[in-house]
C-alpha cells in the first residue's frame, strides 16, 4: 500500500481530476443540457462527454473521415453511441419491435447486441438524442448507468433446463440493477426535460463522488458459464437444489482491463468468498460497491477498479470489513462446476416445458437485413426474448404446441442457419472497434469476417474445423471482449498488428497469458499452426486447446518476437 | 504599410486623416502615392526593424494523447524564465512554409502505434516530407521525440522530422532525445540542455517580434498586369456527392498586394478548358499556332482563345462577322433584324453552337479581332492578408447552369477547381471600398450564405488581433450541418475566441422550409437593439435569396422601429452589401 491514501478520504482537490469533475458536475447534470443546445458543433462540448457516460451515452466519430474532415475544415463526424439498461437482457416482443423502430430512426448500422447483454445503437447524432431517450420511456427502457463510474448493467445467464431457477435468479439482476443505480434526478431533467431540482439527499449511496471506477454485477446459473463470472467485479453463482435456487456462492474482484504499458495492470479472475441467501442478493452488492465506493484509489483511475482495492489492501481486510459491515461472516461457499462459457445454440427445453431457442449473431451485429428478418419473425411470435453476453439473441418461452410454426417461421425467413451454424462462430467474440470506438487501435469487428475465414481455413488443415475454441478479437487491450479469458485472444495494438494471448480455459476460469506481441495476420498463422498440428496429433479426448497448451508446456517457450522489439 | 499589420505609428487624429485621405483617393492616386512614398525614401527601413527583433523560438508540439502539449508549454514556461522569448504551436496548425521565416524551431512530438505521426499533425508531416518542403538555411532546430519502445518503429516520426530539417538545410541545436512511455525526466534534462543552447532576449517578458512590413510595389496590377501567384492547396470542402461542390483555394502570394483588406476581392483570369479551345480551332479549320497579334502582343492562336478570348458568350459584332464568313442565309437575315431578335438567338446559341451550325473558314487574326475579350471573374479573398500575408485564400463554388437541353459549366470556376498545386493562377487586385470593417468598434452583424462566408472570415481573422473587439453576430446557411458547415473549424475557432459573441445557422437539408432569414426573426428584439446601438450589417452571397432577405428585414425593421428605419441604416453607411 502507497503512503498517500488515495481513497475518499481525500480532499477532492487531491483525487484525479475526474473525481473534481464529478464533484462539480451537480450530481451528473454538468451542462449537457446546454451542449445538446449548442448549434456550432455536433459534439457536446468541455468534460460533458464524461458526465454523459453515466447516462448511457459515449461521444466518439467516425476516425475513418477524421483525417479527411479536418483538410474539408469540418470538425470530426461526431456522434453517439447509446447503451440500454437491460438487466439480464430479457425483453419482451413490444419492446423489441420499439428497439428496432428508434433504431431505423435515429441510429445506423442496425442495434448491436453486447458483450453485457445488452443493446447498443451507434451514429445517432446529438440532434436526436433527445427524441430517442425520450422514445425508449414508454417502453420501459432507459439508458442509466449503462457507461460511467457506477454500477454498470447488471448481467444474468441462462441455463434453459433450470428455467424456474433462472426466472429467480432473473428477478433478482433487475431488483440489484435497479437498487445500484444512480439516483440523480440529472437523468430526467436532461432527457426527460423534467425540470429537476439539484438536492443534497439526491445520492443516498453514491454521493457525490460516484465511484473510483465502474463496477459490474453478474448472476450465473452453473454449469454455464455465459456471463463469465470471474470477469465480475461481483460474481453471484446460483446455488440450485432440485430445481430450487437456494442462495449465491459469492465471487469479487474480477475484472479484465489492462493497459499494454504499465506493469502494475492486470487481468484478475474473481475469487469465491462465501455464501449467501438468494434474497440478500441486491442489499449484499450495495454493501460490496459502497466498501469499493470508500476504499477505491480515486487518484490514479488505471488501479481505481475493485480488483486492485482488494490486491491492495488485501482479501482478509476485504472480508472483515464486509463482515462489519453486514453484521456476520459469510457462510462458506457451496461447491459448483462449470462446463463452458459459450451459449448452448439451437434449441433447449426447460425443466418447465417451455422452449428456447438461441440464435448466433456474429459479433452481435443485427445488421439491417438481420432486423428486417427478424421484424418479420416476430409479428408472429408469442414467446419473449433474451440477448446474452455471447452477443446471441434467444427466443424464450415457446410452448411445445408452437414449435413446429416457429421452426417453420424460422426457415421460411432464412434464420434457421443460426440455430446451427459452424462450432467456432457459437465461441467468437469481437468488439466494435474502428471506425467509432475512440480507443480501438486495430480493427475488430469489421475484420472478424476475414479473419475467422482464415483461422478456420487453417483448423481444417488440421482437421479442427469443427473443434470449438474460444477465440476473442479487440481492437484495445482494454478487455471489451474479455479477451483475457479466452483460449486464443489478439488484442490490438496498431493498424494490422496484435498482442497474441493464449491458454484460457475453455470454461473461462483461468487467464490466457501474453505469447507473442505485435503480430500480424500472417504470423499469426505461423505461430499457431504447429500448435494445432500437435493438438491433433497429442491431444487426449476430450481435451481443449488451451487445457493442452498448458499440459504440453507449449507456452513457456515464447517465440522472438517479444514485447521487448 | 497595411492598416492592420501593427498599430499604425500616427496619433489617431492623424490616423484619422490619413484613412480618410485614403478612402478619398482613387486606385491610380494610391498607387502613385506608394510608388512617391517608396522613391522618397521616407517609407520606414523594414530590413532593419527585422533583424532588430528576432522571431521567438518555435514551439511546435505533435500529440493525440497531450503529453507533448504539456512538455511544450513547460519548455515555454522555462524559457519565459530565461528570458528566451517562445511561441508555442500545434503542428495540426503550422504550414511547413512557415518554417522559411523561422530561425529556431524546436519539435515535440509523439510517434503514433507503429511508426506513424500522431494524426492530426498529417498534414504538417506530410508537407515537410515532400519535395515542396522549405529550404531551412537559417533554421535552428532542436526535437524530442516520445515513442513506446514496444513498437518497433518506435520514436520514428522525431527521427524523421529530425532528418528531414537537417536535410532542408537545417543546423541542429543540440541532439535529438528519445523518450519511452517513462518520457519525464529524459524530457527535463532535454530540456535543460536546450535552453543552454537557445539565444536569450534579456527580456523575459518577450513579446513576439512585428512581423515584417511587405514591401511596396512599384507596379500597378491590374486586368492587364496581372500578377502571376502559385496554387498552394486546392481542397474541396464538400462531401464527394455534391454536384455543386466548393472549394477552398490557397494561393502563394511571393509579392505582397499592399492595401488589400478584407472585404476586398481579386480578379480571376481564368483560362477557357483545353477541350473548348479544341473544339473552336476544329470548328475553324485553324492551326493552334498560327502566330495573331493580340493588344500589340503577337502570340499562338492557341494562346489568345485560352487566356483572352470569350469562347461561350457571342456579341452581335460577331455574329456580322460570321455571316459573313458563312455566307449562311438565316444568320445574314438576322443580320438584317432588330437587334432585339440578334439577341433572342444569341441566347440560345453559345460560340460552338453557331460554329457548329453554320461552318465557315475564317482568318485566325480576323476570328481573334472578333471575338469578345474573356472577362475576368471577381471572388472575394477569405483570409486577411495582415495576418498571413503570403497567402491568399478563395472560396470558390463549381458554377453549373441549363442552357438549352444541356447544362455547362462556368468557366471561372471550373478552371479554377481544376487547378493542382503548384499551378500558375493569373490575378490582380480588386478593392470593395464599400464592404470594409468599420474603423471603430460598432457592432457588426454577418449575413451569409453558401460562399459569402468568404470575406468573413478573413472579417474574424482581422477582428480577432484588434485589442477591442467589437460585438459580432454570424448567421449562416447551407445545404446541411455535417457537411456543408463551411469553415467550420474557423468559426468554432472564432467563437471559442470570443471574436465572434453569437452564431446562427441555418441548414436547408436538414430543416426543409427553413430560410436564413428566420433566426434574425426569430431575434428580432435583439436585432433591433443591435441596430440601434450602431451595428453595421452586412449581406454577403446569392443575389437573389439575399434580396428577398433585404426586403423581409427592412418590413420588420420598420414595423418595429418606424418607417424608414432600414433607409437610415443605408444613409448611414451602415448596410453593406457583397451580392452576386
Amino acid at each position: 500500500m502507497s503512503d498517500s491514501r488515495p481513497d475518499l478520504s481525500q480532499p477532492v482537490e487531491r483525487l484525479h481530476e475526474n473525481e473534481q469533475l464529478k464533484a462539480r458536475s451537480r450530481h451528473l447534470r454538468g451542462t449537457i443540457a446546454e451542449g445538446l443546445d449548442d448549434l456550432l458543433t455536433g459534439a457536446v462540448p468541455g468534460e460533458d462527454p464524461l458526465l454523459m457516460k453515466f447516462h448511457g451515452i459515449y461521444q466518439q466519430d467516425d476516425r475513418d473521415r477524421r483525417a479527411d474532415r479536418r483538410q474539408r475544415r469540418l470538425e470530426p463526424a461526431y456522434q453517439f453511441m447509446v447503451r440500454l439498461r437491460i438487466p439480464g437482457g430479457v425483453l419482451d416482443k413490444r419492446q423489441w419491435q420499439g428497439l428496432d423502430r428508434l433504431s431505423r430512426l435515429y441510429a445506423e448500422r442496425g442495434l448491436r447486441i453486447t458483450t453485457r447483454g445488452t443493446v447498443q445503437l451507434h451514429g445517432v447524432r446529438k440532434s436526436q438524442l433527445r427524441s430517442l431517450i425520450q422514445g425508449l420511456r414508454p417502453l420501459g427502457l432507459d439508458t442509466i448507468a449503462a457507461c460511467g463510474d457506477d454500477s454498470r448493467g447488471v448481467v444474468c445467464g441462462a441455463n434453459p433446463y433450470l428455467s424456474k431457477a433462472h426466472e429467480r435468479v432473473q428477478q433478482l439482476a433487475r431488483i440489484t440493477s435497479d437498487r445500484l443505480i444512480p439516483k440523480t434526478g440529472a437523468y430526467a431533467d436532461i432527457w426527460h426535460q423534467q425540470p429537476t431540482p439539484v438536492s443534497d439527499g439526491e445520492e443516498p449511496v453514491y454521493g457525490k463522488l460516484y465511484l473510483p471506477r465502474k463496477f459490474k454485477v453478474g448472476f450465473v446459473l452453473p454449469p454455464v458459464n455465459d456471463v463469465d463470472i470471474h470477469g465480475q467485479d461481483l460474481g453471484y453463482i446460483a446455488v440450485v437444489n432440485k430445481g430450487d435456487l437456494i442462495g449465491f456462492n459469492v465471487c469479487v474482484g474480477g475484472g479484465m482491463g489492462q493497459l499494454d504499458n504499465r506493469e502494475d495492470s492486470y487481468p484478475r479472475l474473481a475469487e469465491e468468498i462465501g455464501f449467501i441467501e438468494a434474497d440478500e442478493a441486491p442489499a449484499f452488492a450495495e454493501l460490496v460497491m459502497s466498501i469499493q465506493r470508500d476504499f477505491g484509489d480515486r487518484q490514479d483511475r488505471h488501479r481505481a477498479r475493485f480488483k486492485y482495492t482488494l490486491d491492495r489492501l488485501g482479501l482478509p481486510w476485504f472480508l472483515e470489513e464486509l463482515e462489519r459491515r453486514r453484521g456476520r461472516p459469510l457462510e462458506p461457499a457451496l461447491g459448483v462446476h462449470f462446463d463452458h462459457n459459450g451459449d448452448r445454440l439451437g434449441w433447449q427445453q426447460g425443466d418447465d416445458g417451455l422452449w428456447h431457442a438461441t440464435l448466433y449473431v456474429e459479433s452481435g451485429r443485427v445488421d439491417d437485413a438481420l432486423r428486417t428478418q427478424l421484424g418479420g419473425f416476430l409479428e408472429q411470435y408469442g414467446g419473449r426474448l433474451r440477448l446474452t453476453t455471447n452477443q446471441n439473441l434467444q427466443l424464450t418461452h415457446i410452448e411445445t404446441h408452437e414449435l413446429e410454426q416457429v421452426q417453420w417461421r424460422l426457415e421460411d425467413l432464412g434464420l434457421d442457419w443460426r440455430l446451427d451454424p459452424e462450432a467456432q462462430a457459437a465461441h467468437t467474440l469481437s468488439c466494435v472497434a474502428l471506425p467509432t470506438c475512440g480507443l480501438a487501435m486495430a480493427e475488430a469487428e469489421r475484420y472478424l469476417p476475414t479473419f475467422l475465414e482464415r483461422f478456420q481455413r487453417l483448423k481444417g488443415q488440421y482437421g479442427l474445423r469443427e473443434e470449438p475454441i474460444t477465440l476473442r478479437l479487440t481492437g484495445c487491450p482494454n478487455g471489451c471482449a474479455r479477451p483475457y479469458l479466452a483460449e486464443i485472444a489478439l488484442t490490438g495494438r496498431a493498424p494490422g498488428l496484435y498482442n497474441l494471448y493464449l491458454g484460457g480455459s475453455f470454461h473461462g476460469d483461468r487467464l490466457a497469458q501474453l505469447y507473442a506481441g505485435n503480430v500480424d495476420e500472417e504470423r499469426f498463422l505461423a505461430l499457431l499452426a504447429p500448435m494445432f498440428e500437435r493438438y491433433a496429433g497429442q491431444r487426449r479426448d476430450g481435451e481443449h486447446f488451451g487445457d493442452f497448451l498448458l499440459r504440453k508446456q507449449l507456452l513457456e517457450e515464447r517465440p522472438l518476437t517479444s514485447l521487448s522489439s | 504599410m497595411t492598416a492592420h499589420a501593427t498599430p499604425p505609428p500616427f496619433s489617431d487624429p492623424q490616423w484619422r486623416q490619413v484613412r480618410q485621405l485614403l478612402g478619398a483617393l482613387d486606385e491610380r492616386q494610391r498607387w502613385w502615392l506608394s510608388g512617391y512614398l517608396t522613391a522618397t525614401g521616407t517609407a520606414p527601413d523594414t530590413a532593419a526593424a527585422r533583424t532588430d527583433a528576432p522571431h521567438p523560438v518555435l514551439i511546435g508540439y505533435g500529440t493525440e494523447t497531450d503529453n507533448c502539449r504539456q512538455l511544450a508549454r513547460l519548455l515555454s514556461e522555462r524559457c519565459g524564465a530565461a528570458g528566451i522569448a517562445t511561441e508555442v504551436i500545434d503542428l495540426a496548425r503550422l504550414r511547413p512554409r512557415q518554417l522559411a521565416r523561422r530561425d529556431h524551431l524546436v519539435i515535440i512530438t509523439a510517434t503514433h502505434g507503429d511508426g506513424d505521426p500522431p494524426e492530426p499533425i498529417q498534414a504538417f508531416y506530410q508537407g515537410l516530407m515532400s519535395d515542396d518542403a522549405p529550404k531551412l538555411d537559417n533554421l535552428k532546430f532542436a526535437v524530442l521525440a516520445l515513442g513506446d519502445s514496444s513498437y518497433e518503429r518506435f520514436c520514428v516520426t522525431g527521427q524523421e522530422f529530425d532528418q528531414r530539417l537537417e536535410a532542408l538545410g537545417g543546423e541542429r541545436l543540440i541532439a535529438r532525445q528519445d523518450c519511452d512511455v517513462d518520457f519525464e525526466q529524459l524530457a527535463r534534462d532535454w530540456i535543460a540542455r536546450l535552453l543552454e543552447a537557445l539565444p536569450k532576449t534579456g527580456n523575459t517578458d518577450a513579446a513576439p517580434g512585428p512581423s515584417p512590413a511587405p514591401a511596396s510595389s512599384p507596379f500597378r496590377y491590374d486586368k492587364h498586369h496581372p500578377l502571376t501567384v502559385e496554387v498552394l492547396v486546392n481542397q474541396n470542402l464538400s462531401a464527394a456527392d455534391r454536384r455543386q461542390p466548393i472549394h477552398h483555394l490557397e494561393l502563394a502570394l511571393d509579392q505582397a498586394i499592399p492595401d488589400l483588406l478584407p472585404g476586398d476581392a481579386v480578379g480571376i483570369l481564368a483560362d477557357n478548358p483545353p477541350e473548348l479551345v479544341a473544339a473552336v480551332l476544329d470548328a475553324c479549320e485553324l492551326s493552334g499556332e498560327q502566330p495573331v497579334t493580340l493588344d500589340g502582343d503577337a502570340q499562338p492562336l492557341v494562346q489568345a482563345l485560352r487566356q483572352s478570348r470569350d469562347l461561350t458568350i457571342v456579341g452581335t459584332g460577331f455574329l456580322t462577322f460570321w455571316a459573313e464568313h458563312s455566307n449562311a442565309p438565316a444568320l445574314k437575315t438576322l443580320c438584317e433584324a432588330e437587334s432585339r431578335e440578334q439577341r433572342a438567338f444569341l441566347r440560345q446559341h453559345q460560340l460552338l453552337d453557331l460554329l457548329s451550325q453554320y461552318p465557315a473558314h475564317a482568318p485566325a487574326q480576323a476570328l481573334v479581332n472578333a471575338l469578345r475579350p474573356l472577362q475576368p471573374r471577381l471572388y472575394d479573398v477569405a483570409n486577411s492578408l495582415a495576418e498571413l500575408d503570403d497567402e491568399l485564400h478563395l472560396t470558390i463554388k463549381a458554377f453549373r447552369y441549363p442552357f438549352r437541353e444541356r447544362h455547362e459549366q462556368g468557366i471561372a470556376s471550373r478552371y479554377l477547381l481544376d487547378l493542382q498545386p503548384g499551378d500558375p493562377v493569373r490575378l490582380y487586385p480588386h478593392r470593395n471600398t464599400r464592404f470594409r470593417l468599420p474603423d471603430d468598434d460598432a457592432p457588426l452583424i454577418l449575413i451569409a450564405e453558401g460562399t459569402g462566408i468568404a470575406p468573413y472570415r478573413a472579417f474574424l481573422q482581422a477582428l480577432s488581433q484588434r485589442p477591442q473587439r467589437p460585438p459580432c453576430w454570424l448567421v449562416f446557411a447551407e445545404q446541411r450541418f455535417e457537411e456543408d458547415f463551411l469553415y467550420q473549424l474557423d468559426i468554432q475557432q472564432a467563437h471559442a475566441d470570443g471574436v465572434l459573441e453569437q452564431v446562427d445557422t441555418v441548414f436547408y437539408q436538414d430543416r426543409p422550409g427553413a430560410s436564413l432569414i428566420d433566426p434574425l426573426l426569430n431575434q428580432i428584439d435583439r436585432l433591433a437593439s443591435w441596430i440601434e446601438q450602431g451595428a453595421h450589417l452586412y449581406l454577403c452571397g446569392d443575389k437573389g435569396r439575399l434580396s428577398d432577405l433585404e426586403n423581409s428585414l427592412k418590413t420588420a425593421l420598420d414595423q418595429r422601429q418606424g418607417d424608414g428605419a432600414w433607409k437610415q441604416l443605408g444613409r448611414n453607411k451602415r448596410l453593406h452589401r457583397n451580392l452576386y
